[in-house]
């Protein structure tokens, strides 16, 4: 039971302020919800772009910041502060590592074809999904971490996780590029 | 190039074109079922999910 309320209290410090963030995102980006044809193009060529070169494991990094948790901000803190720390900063998805193109895909969905209230309730309801699936991510790999080979069986974890992301991004693709079509139609 | 990097993963080559073939076949009812913010939607909840789970690096 103790076990099941920590899980519960730690992925809550991740999910509550990635679906904060990730709402107030969607508001910042509201107005480029006007730009009708270049926003859905733009992402349609992106997630085709890192959707083959992810499903085909081509050496290309994925735009990602490098930055990481200074030691500083943990030590001495009690380990309810730690959590909360983990969860800003992890939870949204943004400012640490990170190995998958999707994430930048989802700004650009934001901007696509919604009203403002219904892009901050899915935006940050996508947020919050990504806060709750990276604390579970932690937790399930805390177990593994200390293991004789738990370095490469994360980067071999990592390498798969790259080719799913990719075939979804491949998804988005082909779906975007149905509505650019439908609008290319529209307009003709 | 193109024959070889292909040659070598054929098989995620085609993967990789049936996958984009079945999003924009699921436009035609995606787009028509509830418009485009559901189609974003069910996409962004899928893509938050899988990233996050993916980012296996522990604290």
């Amino acid at each position: 039971m103790r076990v099941v309320l920590y899980g519960v209290a730690y992925s809550a410090a991740y999910i509550l302020p990635a679906a904060a963030l990730w709402g107030t995102l969607s508001v910042i980006l509201e107005p480029l919800e006007q730009v009708h044809l270049l926003m859905p193009l733009i992402a349609s060529i992106y997630a085709l772009g890192f959707g083959v070169i992810e499903t085909l494991s081509l050496p290309f990094r994925t735009p990602s910041l490098a930055w990481q948790v200074p030691e500083q901000w943990l030590q001495g803190r009690s380990e309810v502060a730690q959590a909360i720390i983990w969860g800003i900063t992890l939870g949204p998805g943004w400012i640490t590592v990170n190995p998958y193109a999707g994430i930048w895909l989802l700004p650009l969905l934001t901007t696509l074809g919604r009203n403002l209230l219904m892009a901050v309730v899915v935006t940050g309801i996508a947020g919050a999904i990504h806060g709750g699936a990276r604390a579970i991510g932690v937790l399930r790999n805390s177990g593994q971490v200390g293991g004789s080979c738990s370095h490469l069986l994360i980067l071999g974890q990592q390498l798969s996780w790259r080719r799913r992301d990719g075939l979804i991004l491949l998804l988005v693709a082909g779906t975007l590029a149905a509505y650019l079509l439908t609008i290319l139609q529209g307009q003709n | 190039m193109l024959e070889a990097l292909v040659g070598r993963h054929y098989i995620r080559f085609c993967l990789a074109g049936a996958v984009f073939f079945i999003g924009f076949a699921s436009a035609e009812f995606l787009l028509h079922k509830g418009g485009l913010p559901i189609a974003t939607g069910i996409y962004s909840a899928l893509l938050a999910a899988l990233v996050g789970l993916g980012k296996l690096a522990t604290p």
